[in-house]
């Protein structure tokens, strides 16, 4: 689950009645969208607001050998983008804060025409989102276990230490905070598996349809 | 992994939950079923 953020021009409360704001997409590129109000805008018509009408603008613009506003935008066009005195940046990145603050990169302010005063609005995108990524790295672990180097060990030494733990295994009495695990395990390895199953099979009767 | 890192370089059993921990949340490494595997090292 991600976030994307729409940025208010101060501008947009003060000088002007344009309703757009200014949304930032993974790729970096920026898109404004109307938020309200339809009319406010000059460069923007009813008609071309109208979502329904975008496939026929397309159409249109095919046929008149001209291009589709989602081509000229990089494909991120959906009958609302506005493509003015936007640039887009490679890529930028802010650290947060203990107290939860952070900083926009000067490039991100001069390219969206921040001030002080603007208003940022955070928006949940879940079709942008990206997964998360892992914090560690395998030489981070090698790091952590082994701080001094990793002391070499010859290919009998490696397999004299596997025959080891094998004989343990093999001969270590079960204990009862081990078979609990291993039980603890089990179950919930057969829960997922009855889970799967049953949400494959939609027509399978449970317990309360036969009743 | 964890039996040569216990076996042959006998590293306590605390570095191995760090190390089977530091996995779970690795960059690039997915652990079959890792939920099974946080609740065996917790």
């Amino acid at each position: 689950m991600g976030y994307y953020t729409s940025a208010l021009s101060p501008f947009y409360y003060e000088k002007y009645d344009r309703a757009y704001s200014l949304d930032i997409d993974r790729l970096g590129l920026v898109r404004a969208a109307r938020r309200s109000d339809p009319h406010g805008c000059r460069s923007w018509s009813p008609s071309s607001w109208d979502p329904r009408n975008q496939f026929r603008h397309a159409l249109c613009a095919r046929m008149a050998g001209r291009s589709t506003m989602t081509e000229r935008t990089g494909g991120f066009a959906r009958g609302s983008i506005y493509h003015g005195n936007i640039a887009t940046w490679r890529s930028a990145s802010s650290k947060l804060t203990a107290q939860g603050q952070i900083s926009v990169p000067a490039e991100v302010r001069r390219k969206l025409g921040l001030a002080p005063g603007s208003v940022i609005e955070w928006e949940e995108d879940v079709a942008c989102g990206r997964p998360p990524r892992g914090a560690h790295s395998s030489e981070e672990i090698h790091a952590v276990l082994f701080p001094d180097g990793a002391p070499r060990k010859s290919l009998g030494e490696l397999k004299a230490g596997l025959r080891r733990a094998v004989a343990k295994a093999a001969c270590a009495p079960l204990t009862l905070t081990s078979s609990f695990a291993f039980l603890r395990a089990t179950i919930h390895r057969t829960n997922c598996a009855a889970e799967a199953f049953v949400a494959k099979a939609p027509g399978f009767p449970t317990s309360s349809s036969s009743r | 992994m964890i039996w040569v890192l216990d076996s042959v370089f006998a590293l306590p059993h605390k570095q191995l939950a760090t190390a089977v921990d530091m996995l779970l949340n690795h960059r690039n490494l997915v652990l079959q079923d890792p939920e099974v595997v946080a609740a065996l090292v917790r």
